[in-house]
């Protein structure tokens, strides 16, 4: 077992020195998975404390460094300490990460919002809904059947419910482990399938029946 | 070398049946070496030693038989030798794994292999700790400590321990554990699992434990298996095409153990 005062934020994310903000957001993400008490990777390896340890290093750790000023005061100390050097330093990526919408443009998102509405019309597939409404068991598959029968990309379901693109992936793949707690999964599903232009009074249902035969 | 002395099966997977001589031959003295006991199999190059006639009490090996093994396994004259092991965390178990060159575990996709897995760990650990230090050191230094919890907090507070008392120790303990590296699969991945969960158990180990990890692939389930143990034939020879038997070819050629010249022993283990 490594003493955690032998790790530097870097270390506690996984990451370079020369790790640019985009790099140091998905390492943070990708920790929050694995360290999350529903996660199977690291099933029964830390008890609660441990693991409440472990992911406040990592915040404390992805604070300081996605934070400009705090992290050249950090990496001054480093660099004094003999952790690293100021050439490596310098070979920094400087990306920063990109949200695919902003969550203040209103107008893109009343735009996606027109431009489902319109694929709706222009797809109309009514053999499809009446087919998933009869169906008593729903899976993602299905849901992204009728997705991808509306010509609807994953980044125009997130601009209009915000459900994160990756939840939706792992509800359209049917990745159990990857998908969010009970709670948060029927907003979600609920949200989609209005999306879709569905009725969600019968497609939540049908997706828990579904979710109690696979498990 | 089916070391699975409390269940010996790898003989019906290998097909090779009725075999009178194995290790029971050589732990009760019929034969002097080990050597004497291998047996072919239909597999050209592949050779094996049973355990299917060893005594019920075969799993409790005394420390000197358990050395005799070790040894004569070390003079064997193979390029490689694998021996399969069974679940647990005996010592004798720990110990055959931990005096290969490599060690390899398996797992599957459920948390209850997870669960083992990781009791695993923790215990080939406290094992390389405790044949580092001897018993007598190990339990001067740790008398005192509260060892409930789980693993990675139960390793942390001993080697934490080790560090304040026996700085000097505590550094030789790392480059020991430091030198051992783990390598797994995950087996029988179906197809809503998570293909990622090995790669994700990697960067956890890699990042909290000092030995090195290192996760070779996923073996797909498949049907076929379960009709290939039926046949008792190998998998890999019967469904040589199925995507589950590239898997397994790939895993096996990532998998180079380190050149002789390089080993301790004579031969790799």
């Amino acid at each position: 077992m490594k003493q955690s005062d032998e790790q530097t934020h870097y270390d506690v994310l996984g990451i370079s020195v020369t790790a640019g903000p985009e790099q140091i957001q998905a390492a943070y993400s990708e920790l929050l998975a694995i360290y999350d008490t529903d996660s199977l990777s690291t099933y029964s390896l830390f008890s609660g404390s441990e693991r409440q340890a472990i992911l406040e290093r990592s915040k404390k750790a992805y604070k300081v460094l996605m934070d400009a000023r705090k992290r050249e005061e950090y990496d001054r100390y480093l660099t004094e300490a003999g952790h690293v050097s100021s050439a490596d330093m310098e070979k920094r990526d400087q990306r920063q990460p990109k949200p695919m919408f902003s969550m203040h443009d209103e107008q893109t998102i009343r735009q996606t919002k027109k431009n489902i509405q319109k694929k709706q019309v222009d797809m109309d597939t009514p053999s499809l809904k009446e087919d998933i409404h009869a169906r008593t068991a729903l899976s993602g598959a299905d849901l992204k059947s009728v997705r991808t029968s509306l010509h609807l990309e994953l980044n125009e379901i997130f601009a209009v419910t915000r459900i994160p693109v990756a939840v939706l992936r792992a509800i359209e793949e049917d990745v159990m482990q990857k998908l969010p707690s009970p709670v948060y999964l029927k907003g979600y599903i609920k949200q989609y399938a209005e999306c879709l232009g569905l009725d969600s009074s019968i497609i939540l249902p049908a997706y828990l029946n579904y979710l109690k035969t696979v498990s | 070398m089916d070391l699975d002395l409390g269940a010996p099966n790898l003989h019906t997977f290998l097909g090779v049946d009725h075999l009178e001589k194995g290790l029971d031959w050589f732990l009760g003295k019929r034969v002097n070496h080990l050597e004497q006991v291998v047996a072919p199999t239909k597999t050209p190059g592949l050779y094996f030693v049973s355990s299917a006639n060893c005594r019920v009490e075969a799993p409790n090996l005394h420390a000197a038989q358990k050395d005799k093994i070790i040894r004569s396994i070390r003079g064997l004259d193979f390029d490689y030798v694998f021996l399969d092991l069974g679940a647990g965390t005996s010592f004798n178990m720990l110990d055959f794994f931990l005096t290969s060159h490599q060690g390899l575990f398996v797992l599957t996709s459920e948390p209850t292999a997870i669960e083992n897995s990781f009791a695993f760990i923790k215990a080939a650990y406290f094992r390389m700790i405790k044949r580092t230090l001897t018993q007598k050191t190990f339990h001067r230094l740790t008398s005192h400590l509260d060892l409930s919890g789980n693993p990675v907090g139960q390793t942390f507070r001993i080697l934490k321990e080790i560090r304040k008392q026996a700085p000097d120790m505590a550094e030789q303990l790392k480059q020991k554990l430091s030198a051992f590296q783990f390598l797994f699969v995950v087996n029988q991945l179906h197809k809503r699992d998570d293909p990622e969960l090995g790669t994700k158990i990697e960067k956890v180990c890699n990042h909290h434990f000092y030995s090195g990890f290192r996760f070779l692939g996923n073996i797909r389930y498949d049907e076929n298996v379960h009709n290939a143990v039926l046949s008792r034939q190998l998998f890999v020879t019967q469904y040589a095409h199925a995507p589950t038997a590239d898997e397994f070819c790939k895993i096996a050629s990532s998998f180079e153990p380190p050149p002789v010249a390089d080993r301790p022993g004579k031969t790799g283990i």
